[in-house]
């Protein structure tokens, strides 16, 4: 048993799937998933495009029916299996955010968002002070009164996150929140995420940008071609992949000529090579021409981390910047994992290939036998 | 030498956003799934709709008032012409009437093109299923948006009552019984459409093959069928239960509801092909009633059970 089976056994699942396949005609869009979303947690979902992620998010809105296996939602403190009978009551307490909201233009955040709050059943006598709050949340009230069509939409995806939560729900699902935002929605949007966190709401996000998600998330699963590939906390898949990323910033290494930057590269992997904790065979720096940044790849000890800094000082190198960020190591994570699962597709298919020709050569020998049977005394 | 050192669990860039605290509800605070719930949502999809459609209704109001001005024109150019007024004051108002079938398609699209395609053209369903079921919303919106319609159509006739009012000092009592059969015609012209907006992606789509069928399909077909021998009254035709708006006025009795055609051969040709044609005039009362109320069940049932098994 894992450190993380051991966490899961005593944290409360709010949603499970179970076995979960989705299936359009011939194309399986989700396949035989399971995974559990722990109440007060922030599971990152990440993925490339078409690999599954909305139409999962979609089945757990019900707006999409699963094709085999069942999703169960916390109701009455147990897990009840989502069904036709049985929606009303296990959504009404999710909040959710399917892909790219789209509003009345004519009609207003405050009367939109008035309509889904009530319709929700949020009481009547508050729902103008909720609307009020949660439109100041977004720094929106200035807007409040103003018809949607005109909105950017950044706009309209802060409305559409407000949507969400404007019934106050326990679950919040949030498929790719960050779609279109500039950086100062997106941080904004960050902040809420973590407010929302907070406030104890159990969080689905779903998001292509690598560095949202590792902000905010507890665990983060990997889905491609329909399947989890990975679903663990950041500091366990970064064990799993047994390294980690440090972003380094020399002062003034811009202004240095190819030769001496080539230079202090090799001065500097010297000296870090031995500290990294990884073979000798890896190459453990990076550098980036562009940009002038260096990254260090190590095992993700902390102990190592700490005795790189300590040697890049007493090298008397001029350290600006040194630090380890979640998003670099998710994206190394997350390219890994798909490689694997690349690696793995590329296998079956030659190996289903394979079959296949060994199939259709074992029928053309059985063909020419059956010719020379047919045909005594003839050669082919 | 500044340095800067963070780590992973710092959220560097995630800058200090002055947050409002906001205020969190207790659940059982919250109205409870049920009936109540349900009603409310009913409730409030009403008075959204009617606040989202509000654009379409004074549009609609337009139209209504267009269509009189032009009628009104043409009773104006026929009187300094000398033309004979009617002398009753049901033929005067009868005389508006020549556009209300087509009055009443064009309110019927606009309000119920979109009533079920837009969610699934402009992705608003995203938002909307996972919090109404759409048998509640097709519900609220169907209400409204009928609401509107028929206030629309009672405009239109208000206008012609008015005239009619100032033209003969006052206004026959039939003309709200003709008001009323146009009411009806248009509570299954919008199931019809209603039905027509399940099965389109676009709303653009339901409206346009709505009026083509209403306008030009079932004439022509209700034409073929006369034209075969076929005798029996043809309520299978929604665009012949409009026949009974005008009719009213002057309602044959039941035996006399259709009349006997005989084609000549051409032009100049006086004798005929020997054939008789039956042309129905109106549907009965009963009939209007009761298939008007057929076609509108079996419409929305169709547009229901279509909806509801249309996913996003």
């Amino acid at each position: 048993m894992t450190l993380q089976d051991d966490l899961n056994k005593n944290k409360e699942p709010f949603v499970r799937f179970e076995h979960v396949t989705k299936k359009f005609g011939n194309f399986t869009a989700v396949s035989n998933i399971s995974f559990e979303i722990f109440r007060g947690e922030v599971l990152g979902f990440l993925g490339p495009n078409g690999a599954g992620k909305s139409t999962t998010m979609k089945m757990l809105a019900r707006l999409l029916r699963p094709t085999e296996g069942t999703i169960f939602i916390r109701a009455n403190d147990h897990l009840a299996p989502l069904t036709n009978q049985s929606k009303d009551i296990l959504l009404n307490n999710v909040g959710f955010l399917i892909e790219n909201p789209t509003f009345y233009g004519n009609m207003t955040p405050r009367e939109i968002l008035s309509y889904f709050a009530e319709l929700k059943g949020y009481p009547h006598n508050k729902v103008k002070k909720r609307v009020e709050e949660v439109v100041e949340m977004v720094e929106l009230s200035d807007w409040i009164d103003v018809k949607m069509k005109g909105f950017s939409k950044g706009m309209r995806q802060k409305i559409g996150i407000m949507s969400a939560i404007v019934h106050d729900p326990d679950i919040v699902i949030l498929d790719e929140p960050h779609t279109g935002l500039d950086p100062r929605a997106r941080a904004e949007i960050r902040t809420l995420i973590l407010k929302l966190k907070e406030m104890g709401k159990t969080i689905f996000l779903s998001s292509h940008l690598l560095y949202e998600v590792s902000e905010v998330a507890d665990r983060v699963a990997i889905i491609s071609n329909g399947k989890i590939i990975a679903l663990d906390t950041l500091e366990n898949l970064e064990q799993r992949a047994q390294g980690s990323i440090i972003e380094l910033e020399l002062y003034k290494l811009n202004s240095y000529s190819d030769d001496e930057i080539a230079n202090r590269i090799a001065q500097l992997n010297q000296i870090v090579e031995p500290l990294t904790g990884l073979a000798p065979e890896e190459n453990s720096i990076r550098f980036n021409p562009n940009s002038k940044q260096i990254e260090i790849l190590f095992n993700g000890n902390p102990e190592n981390q700490l005795k790189i800094f300590q040697a890049l000082f007493k090298a008397n190198f001029q350290v600006l910047e040194f630090s380890v960020p979640k998003a670099g190591l998710l994206e190394d994570l997350y390219l890994k994992f798909m490689d694997e699962e690349d690696s793995n597709q590329k296998a079956l298919i030659q190996a289903n290939q394979n079959i296949a020709s060994n199939s259709k050569s074992k029928t053309k020998t059985k063909a020419k036998t059956k010719t020379k049977t047919k045909t005594p005394g003839v050669k082919v | 030498m500044s340095t800067q050192i963070e780590h992973s669990n710092n959220v560097k860039s995630t800058p200090k956003i002055p947050l409002i605290e906001i205020s969190q509800l207790e659940q059982t605070e919250k109205i409870g799934v049920g009936m109540r719930r349900g009603w409310i949502q009913i409730k409030k999809t009403v008075s959204f709709e009617f606040l989202r459609n509000a654009k379409k209704f004074m549009a609609m109001l337009i139209t209504a008032l267009g269509i009189y001005l032009l009628f009104l024109i043409i009773q104006l150019i026929q009187e300094n012409q000398g033309a004979e007024m009617p002398t009753e004051a049901v033929d005067y108002f009868q005389s508006y009437l020549g556009m209300i079938d087509l009055l009443i398609l064009i309110i019927g699209t606009t309000f119920f093109g979109s009533i079920i395609a837009e969610d699934f053209e402009k992705q608003t369903g995203n938002l909307l299923f996972p919090k109404i079921p759409k048998e509640r919303l097709l519900i609220g919106r169907f209400f409204a948006r009928y609401v509107y319609a028929a206030l629309s159509v009672a405009f239109f006739y208000l206008l012609v009552g008015i005239t009619t009012f100032i033209e003969y000092n006052g206004v026959p009592k039939i003309v709200w019984g003709s008001m009323l059969w146009a009411e009806w015609y248009l509570f299954g012209v919008s199931a019809f459409i209603t039905m027509l907006s399940s099965m389109f992606k676009r709303s653009a789509t339901a409206m346009i093959s709505g009026l083509l069928l209403l306008l030009i399909i079932f004439n022509l077909l209700s034409m073929i069928f006369m034209f075969t021998g076929i005798t029996a009254e043809p309520l299978y035709f929604l665009t012949y239960y409009s026949n009974i708006i005008i009719e009213w006025f002057n309602m044959p009795a039941d035996d006399n509801r259709f009349r006997e055609i005989a084609f000549k051969r051409g032009p100049g040709v006086e004798a005929s092909d020997g054939n008789t044609y039956y042309q129905w005039i109106t549907p009965s009362a009963t009939g209007a009633i009761v298939g008007l109320l057929i076609y509108a069940v079996i419409c929305l049932a169709i547009a229901y059970f279509v909806y509801k098994r249309k996913q996003v």
